[in-house]
Formats: structure tokens, sequence, C-alpha cells
């Protein structure tokens, strides 16, 4: 079975027309956008930090252990948000650019972040409670930011581009 | 004049023209208004839950609001422009929708629970630490408030041939 088959099977899925014919896609929505706003919106206080911008005065790793948490979770919820919207309009979606590009996107991010944590974070004794934080960290931090602005930009283009 | 045909007036403006028929200006105004709700949302839930003592206990409250306040005038005020504009494109489709209208009142009330919430802080840094009762009910209603604004904003889109 090749992808677009696999795509109009769960096109036609009795969940994805469900969704696709009922009330069901803008309340899965509405949550689909608080999820993302929680999910950016905590990775931006970390971002800001570690640009030097905001929180200054807060250790990294405390503001990490507070906001992590929070992003996680909303990821997780963003993602089964995602699937079940994807779902309902597989065909639509599945061939539109700008649904592309965001799904790009949300790799790159991941990658940044593996990054971050696998190299840039590993000295972050050194500069845990420094205002200044190192350029590696400060490239994490604004890659990160203008990644997510991407995302949700092109999430509002699948929008009225692809349904 | 009544709304309806201050609609008729707004939507026959030169500037009405202009933001509905330049194709970019809606979309990118959208986007911007929908990151300022982003910038807003997380600041504003952690700081109500810190309120209501389930979260960040370590940080007096006082120190979160001057951290988090701040920033959300700011992203609040181009919401208000950004959305001024998206209302001047396209008047009916926001100043006659129930959504629209709920929603206006809502980011009304919670403008000033918020900056009631701060102006307590600045004439006294533990007012909302001495008054716990209080704390969790204005910031129960704040949360409530943000995610009903969130619904309700959404929901103009979906309302608006209904």
């Amino acid at each position: 079975m090749d992808v677009p088959n696999i795509i109009q099977w769960l096109y036609d899925t009795s969940l994805a027309t469900g969704i696709r014919e009922s009330f069901w896609f803008p309340g899965i929505e509405t949550f689909h956008v608080l999820a993302i706003t929680n999910v950016v919106g905590s990775i931006m206080i970390l971002d800001l930090r570690l640009l030097n911008i905001a929180s200054r005065n807060r250790p990294v790793r405390e503001l990490m252990s507070e906001v992590l948490p929070w992003t996680w979770i909303s990821f997780v919820l963003a993602v089964s948000s995602g699937f079940l919207l994807f779902i309902s309009r597989a065909i639509n979606y599945y061939p539109s650019w700008p649904f592309r590009v965001k799904m790009l996107l949300l790799v790159f991010a991941g990658v940044n972040m593996i990054f971050f944590h696998l190299i840039t974070f590993r000295d972050v004794h050194l500069w845990d409670h420094e205002m200044k934080t190192p350029v590696a960290a400060r490239i994490a931090g604004g890659v990160s930011l203008t990644l997510w602005i991407a995302i949700i930009a092109c999430g509002r283009i699948v929008g009225w581009t692809a349904s | 004049m009544l709304i309806p045909e201050f609609c008729d007036w707004l939507s026959q403006t030169r500037a009405s023209e202009v933001v509905s028929t330049v194709t970019w200006i809606i979309p990118t105004t959208q986007i911007v208004h929908i990151v300022c709700v982003t910038i807003i949302i997380v600041p504003m839930l952690m700081l109500d839950l810190r309120m209501i003592g389930m979260r960040g206990t370590n940080q007096s409250i006082a120190a979160m609001a001057n951290r988090f306040i701040p920033p959300i005038w700011v992203a609040l005020t181009i919401l208000f422009l950004t959305g001024v504009v998206l209302t001047i494109g396209e008047p009916g489709r926001e100043l006659l929708s129930d959504a629209f209208r709920l929603k206006m009142v809502m980011v009304a009330a919670v403008a000033v629970i918020t900056y009631f919430v701060q102006r307590r802080i600045k004439s006294e840094p533990t007012f909302w630490e001495s008054r716990p009762g209080l704390a969790k009910v204005v910031a129960l209603v704040s949360m409530v408030l943000w995610l009903s604004i969130l619904t309700a904003g959404r929901m103009i889109a979906y309302l608006e041939h209904g």
C-alpha cells in the first residue's frame, strides 16, 4: 500500500468522516489552536531566556524544568488533535504545500532541539545563572523562535488554502 | 447610528476597501494576531495557576506578575490594533457576530481583572498571598475568560454564515 492509498483510507474511515461532517471539526480545531498556543507560548519563554531578552535573573535549568513539562503535555495534545484534523481532510492536506512546509519546519524544530540538548546544553552548569548566555544557546533560541512562528503561520495558511 | 448602518458605512470606506482587497493584509494580520494570542496564553495561565496555588510556589506572585504582566499589555495592544484592522476589512463579519460581541465583553472583563491584579501588587506586594481565597476566585475567572476568548475567536469564523 503506497502513501496516497493510506491517505485515502484514513480519509474514508468512519472516524475521519464523522469529524468532517459534524461539529467535531471546529471543536477539535479550537482545541488544537489552544494546544499550539501552549506549545509555542511556553517554548517562547525559554527561547527569550536563551536570547537574553526575558527572565534573565532566572537560572536556565530551573526555568526549563518549570516550562518544558508544560510544553510536552501541550505538544502531545497538539499532535493528537492535529492528527484527528488531518485524517478528516487528509486528501486535501496531504498534497498542500503549506501543510508540507509545516511538517518540515516541525522536523527542523526537533533537530534544533536535539542539537541544543545534546551539545549546547552539555556545559549548562557554566552559564546556568549567567544573564548572558553563550552564542550557541542564543542561536538555538533564535532559530526555535523563528521556526515556531513560521509553524503557526503555515498552520494558519493550511486553514485558508486546503479546506 | 446603529451597528448595521455603521458596518455599511465602514465597509464603504477607502480603508476597508484596501484591507479587504489587498490579498496579503488580512492573512498577515491574522497571523500576527494569533502569534500575540500565543504570547499571552501561557504566562497568563501560569500566573493564574500560581495564584490558585497549583504551580511555581517557589516564586512570589508579585515576582511572577512583574515578569509576565508588562509584556502581556504589549501583546494585548497589538491584538487590539490587528483586531481593528480585521474589523475594518470585514465589518459585518465581526461587528454583527454574537461570538465577536461576546468575545469583546470578555476581553474587556479580563483586561480589568489583569489591571486589578497588577494594581494591587503595586500597592502591596503580598496582597494576593495574604488573600488566598480572593486570589483563587480571580485567577479562576481569568483562566475561564482566556479560554473562552480563544474559543469565541475561533468560532467567529465558523458562525460567519450562520
